[in-house]
């Protein structure tokens, strides 16, 4: 009896080893007729999503281009203050310079809660990519639902921009002694730097650059790491 | 069913002994060691990282459901962030110690996947995958001790699993490169050497070079095509090897410390019992080697001695 539950439980765990690594594979595979729209891809996303989610596309098939930079104005409460031409602050480029001196730091993790909703502004989102695809395909019935779908999450993350770039504020503030009023406001503006293409690789004043507002928006006051204080 | 069909079918269905025991090990280790490594380096940036006044953007109730509110409540208190990481730590801890392995990997999968869930946008590609490795890794033994029949046919399920997800990963990154320009025109390497976010200055010069920037972007796709066929030949070693190789440089090029890392451990939990056998005697004859070459210069180092000696 023992016996043939063991055998019956084994027998089991094939099926379910079978099962996940059929199911990874369908899961990975490009964009195609059985997963659109089908009860086969509806019941594939809903087996692999959250727990077995993954992308290993790893900078295929087009790789990151652009390096996308954050530039912040502390501003004070007073209204009337506006963002200055001159004052523009890269608050990215020393974290980076600052990872690149020690990889074994927690540098490159907080470059991300900048980078990660920085590049979902200014890109489609990485989960509407094919539903953006189909609008741009001429099926008319999905861009409403695209369109209102890619605000939410823009304003999501110029949220989430919002709170990582007030570190910098708050670390302003915390360094210079200075009151929450003098630093209540943040103006925000994306640079997207785009290197020279490969046939001008060594004319460095090939390279592009592009700036876009976000607005100036209120600090918040996060738990600020005081992660600018030995940075210049 | 062939002979050699039932043989295969026998061998997994009822093993005699597990497979891959050293590199199962090596791989708790890697996993243990890259745990501890996330907590000690973000541990000043926790309560930023995952607490209330901090930067968490994502939803723990599609991974946890009504637990998920719970744990959220949890992680909103001030030292909650605190207490989930004391336990990740543990785990990370037991984990590299390669003791409860089983229990280890379970506690870390679930504490991994809170963090991950709350914050997604730190993670990267090694979080990903670890993520999906604990969960088998549940299922590894590594004690001394020989367990159970039904207690090694589990480990060597996990182990297979393992094996899986590594050729998926390799196979999927591979073909999703040759669907891109940027890769089949051999420029891919010099774009992404040209970004501050991922990139030292000096790999930007050096990827300038047609013949280095096709070299490496080639290397890359054909390698992880050929994996999965390369790890079922007698070139395993050579092919792991090249791997470990190809992921020290995006650790230093690129810094991605923890993705490089995982694939690196992962890459030796490939290697069976006999092949680090073979690997020890080959590094011992080594050392016996260099110990040779050494004691050539013995003499001189005895005259040298004495010569201090006289004086």
């Amino acid at each position: 009896m023992k016996k043939n539950l063991v055998k019956l439980i084994k027998f089991g765990a094939i099926l379910i080893f079978l099962n996940h690594f059929l199911q990874t594979i369908f899961y990975l595979t490009p964009t195609n007729i059985l997963k659109e729209d089908t009860k086969l891809g509806t019941l594939n996303s809903s087996y692999m999503r959250p727990y077995f989610d993954q992308v290993w596309t790893l900078f295929a098939p087009t790789p990151v281009r652009t390096d996308t930079l954050l530039l912040v104005q502390c501003l004070p409460k007073n209204p009337d203050s506006k963002p200055k031409p001159k004052r523009w602050v890269d608050i990215l480029t020393p974290i980076w310079k600052a990872n690149q001196r020690n990889r074994l730091t927690a540098y490159d993790r907080f470059s991300r809660t900048i980078e990660n909703p920085l590049r979902d502004i200014i890109q489609i989102p990485f989960h509407l990519t094919k539903a953006a695809k189909k609008c741009d395909a001429g099926d008319k019935s999905i861009c409403e639902d695209v369109k209102i779908k890619r605000k939410k999450h823009r304003d999501k993350s110029i949220d989430n921009v919002r709170k990582a770039a007030s570190v910098y504020c708050m670390n302003y503030m915390q360094q210079n002694s200075l009151s929450f009023d003098e630093v209540s406001r943040i103006a925000l503006r994306i640079r997207v730097v785009t290197p020279p293409p490969w046939k001008d690789r060594y004319d460095k004043s090939k390279a592009t650059q592009q700036d876009f507002d976000l607005g100036v928006h209120s600090t918040v006051q996060t738990k600020a790491p005081l992660i600018y204080r030995s940075m210049p | 069913m062939t002979p050699f069909m039932w043989n295969q079918w026998r061998e997994i269905f009822t093993p005699k002994k597990r497979i891959n025991v050293v590199g199962s090990r090596v791989l708790q280790g890697v996993a243990g060691f890259f745990l501890l490594y996330r907590v000690f380096t973000e541990l000043p940036l926790a309560n930023y990282f995952w607490g209330l006044h901090g930067i968490p953007s994502g939803s723990l109730l599609h991974h946890f459901g009504p637990t998920g509110a719970m744990l959220e409540h949890l992680l909103n208190q001030p030292s909650g962030v605190h207490i989930i990481l004391i336990i990740h730590t543990l785990a990370a801890l037991l984990l590299f110690l390669g003791r409860w392995g089983g229990l280890a990997a379970f506690v870390a999968a679930s504490t991994f996947m809170i963090l991950n869930a709350r914050t997604p946008s730190i993670g990267d590609g090694g979080d990903n995958l670890l993520q999906i490795l604990l969960f088998y890794m549940v299922f590894l033994n590594t004690s001394t001790k020989e367990p159970g029949q039904t207690r090694i046919f589990f480990h060597n399920l996990a182990v297979y699993s393992i094996i899986a997800q590594i050729i998926i990963v390799y196979y999927t990154a591979g073909t999703s490169k040759l669907m891109g320009e940027s890769w089949t025109s051999g420029k891919a390497m010099y774009q992404i050497a040209q970004l501050q976010w991922f990139s030292l200055p000096f790999f930007g010069s050096l990827f300038k070079n047609p013949y280095l920037a096709i070299l490496a972007s080639y290397a890359t796709i054909v390698y992880q095509i050929g994996f999965p066929y390369l790890i079922f030949t007698r070139y395993k070693i050579l092919a792991i090897a090249f791997g470990i190789i190809l992921h020290l440089g995006i650790l230093v090029m690129m810094g991605l410390v923890t993705f490089s890392s995982v694939m690196i451990g992962s890459e030796l939990m490939l290697l069976t019992d006999t092949d680090y056998t073979k690997i020890r005697i080959k590094f011992n004859s080594v050392i016996k080697n260099i110990g040779q070459i050494v004691q050539k210069f013995h003499p001189i180092q005895e005259a040298r001695r004495s010569e201090d000696a006289i004086q």
